[in-house]
C-alpha cells in the first residue's frame, strides 16, 4: 500500500513538471546553445478623453474716445492754436486679453473683432507672442507643466479706425479655440 | 319747445360722452399695453440640467480690474441621440470662473441646442436638442461649433468676449 502511494506521488509530480512548460518560455536548443522564447501579453489601456480646459480673462474693454478738439482761433496766425486729433484711449490693461492652455493638448487660440452694427470701429491685436499680430496664438499643451505654470498668452486690442457720436457698444471679439 | 329739444340733444350728447368714457377706461384698464422699459439685459434662467462639478478645484483667475474671467472645459466628442432628443455633452463652469455662460451648438448655419445659465461650479452632461432638430440629422459624424456666451452675475450684461471651439458630433438612433 505504501509502495502504492510512493508511486502514485511519484506520477503526480512528473505529470506536474511535464506540465510546467505550457506556462513557461519556450527552451529549444541551436548548436547546443539554449534559446529562449519570451512571450509579452497585451492588454489594452485606456485612451485619455481630450479635454479642452482654457482659462480666458480679459480686462473691462471699456474704451474712450475723445473727438478733436478744434483748439482756439488765432486772430493773428489765422490759425487755430492747441488743435488736439481725436484719438482712442483706455485705462491700463482694460484691453488686456489673456488665454491660459490646461488642456491635455496644443491649442490655438485665435482673436478676430466684430464691430457693432451701425458703427464703422475697426479693431487690432498686439500680442505678446509669436511674429505677427494676426491675432492667433499657440498655446502649447499642459501636460507635463504645473497648473501655475500652465501656457499663458496675452494680446491687446486697440481701436485702429472709426469714431462714435454716443456711448454704446463697439463690437464683439471672438476667441476660437481649436485644438492641434 | 327749443328748450326741450336742446335738453335732449343734451342728454344725448352726454349719453354718448358716458359711453365714450366708459369705453375708454374698459380699454385702459384691460387692453392697454403696459409701457415696461424692457431691460437691456434681462435675467436669464439657469440650465435645469446643470449639476455641480465634482471635485471642482475653486480657485481664482487673475482678473484686470474691471474685467472677466472663465475658465472653459468641455470635451470635444459629443454624441446625439435622435431617440431622445438629446445631446449628452461635457461643457463644466469651474468655480474659478466669475461669469455666468450659456453655451451653444451650430452645425453649419444651424442652432441645434442652447443652454440656459450655467452657473460657476456647475456643469452639464445633457441637454436636449431644439425642437424639430432631431429631423435635420442622421445618425453619422458631423462637424460641429460650440459657441460660450458669458454674463455678468449680477447685472446680467453680456461680456464683449464671445469664444467658439470645434467639436465632433456623433449622431445615434438611441444610445444603450
Amino acid at each position: 500500500m505504501k509502495k502504492i502511494f510512493v508511486i502514485l506521488t511519484l506520477t503526480a509530480i512528473l505529470l506536474i513538471s511535464s506540465a510546467i512548460p505550457a506556462f513557461a518560455a519556450d527552451i529549444s536548443t541551436n548548436n547546443g546553445n539554449a534559446q529562449v522564447t519570451v512571450n509579452g501579453t497585451y492588454v489594452t489601456g485606456t485612451t485619455a478623453a481630450e479635454v479642452i480646459s482654457v482659462d480666458v480673462a480679459w480686462g473691462s474693454m471699456s474704451f474712450t474716445y475723445q473727438d478733436t478738439d478744434e483748439g482756439k482761433w488765432n486772430d493773428k496766425t489765422h490759425k487755430y492754436d492747441d488743435v488736439v486729433d481725436a484719438y482712442w484711449t483706455c485705462a491700463a490693461d482694460a484691453n488686456k486679453i489673456t488665454v491660459t492652455n490646461h488642456s491635455n493638448t496644443p491649442v490655438e487660440a485665435t482673436l478676430t473683432f466684430t464691430k457693432a452694427e451701425g458703427t464703422n470701429i475697426e479693431g487690432a491685436f498686439t500680442e505678446t507672442v509669436g511674429t505677427a499680430n494676426d491675432g492667433v496664438m499657440a498655446l502649447a499643451t499642459a501636460v507635463g507643466t504645473t497648473y501655475e505654470n500652465a501656457p499663458s498668452v496675452t494680446a491687446y486690442f486697440n481701436v485702429t479706425a472709426g469714431k462714435i457720436t454716443a456711448n454704446g457698444t463697439l463690437g464683439t471679439v471672438t476667441l476660437t479655440i481649436v485644438n492641434q | 319747445m327749443n328748450n326741450q329739444k336742446k335738453l335732449t340733444a343734451a342728454i344725448v350728447l352726454l349719453s354718448v360722452l358716458l359711453v365714450l368714457v366708459l369705453l375708454v377706461t374698459v380699454w385702459a384698464l384691460f387692453f392697454r399695453k403696459q409701457t415696461v422699459l424692457p431691460p437691456d439685459y434681462p435675467p436669464r434662467d439657469t440650465d435645469s440640467h446643470m449639476k455641480p462639478i465634482p471635485d471642482d478645484g475653486g480657485g481664482t483667475i487673475e482678473t484686470p480690474e474691471g474685467g472677466g474671467a472663465v475658465n472653459i472645459t468641455y470635451a470635444a466628442e459629443v454624441t446625439i441621440s435622435l431617440s431622445d432628443k438629446t445631446a449628452h455633452l461635457y461643457y463644466a463652469n469651474p468655480s474659478r470662473s466669475n461669469q455666468n455662460v450659456a453655451i451653444a451648438v451650430t452645425v453649419g448655419e444651424t442652432v441645434i441646442l442652447r443652454s440656459g445659465l450655467i452657473t460657476p461650479g456647475n456643469m452639464v452632461t445633457e441637454l436636449p436638442l431644439l425642437e424639430g432638430v432631431e429631423q435635420k440629422l442622421v445618425p453619422g459624424g458631423y462637424e460641429a461649433e460650440l459657441i460660450i456666451y458669458c454674463y455678468h452675475p449680477e447685472s446680467g450684461e453680456k461680456a464683449m468676449i464671445d469664444t467658439r471651439g470645434a467639436l465632433t458630433l456623433t449622431v445615434v438612433d438611441s444610445i444603450s
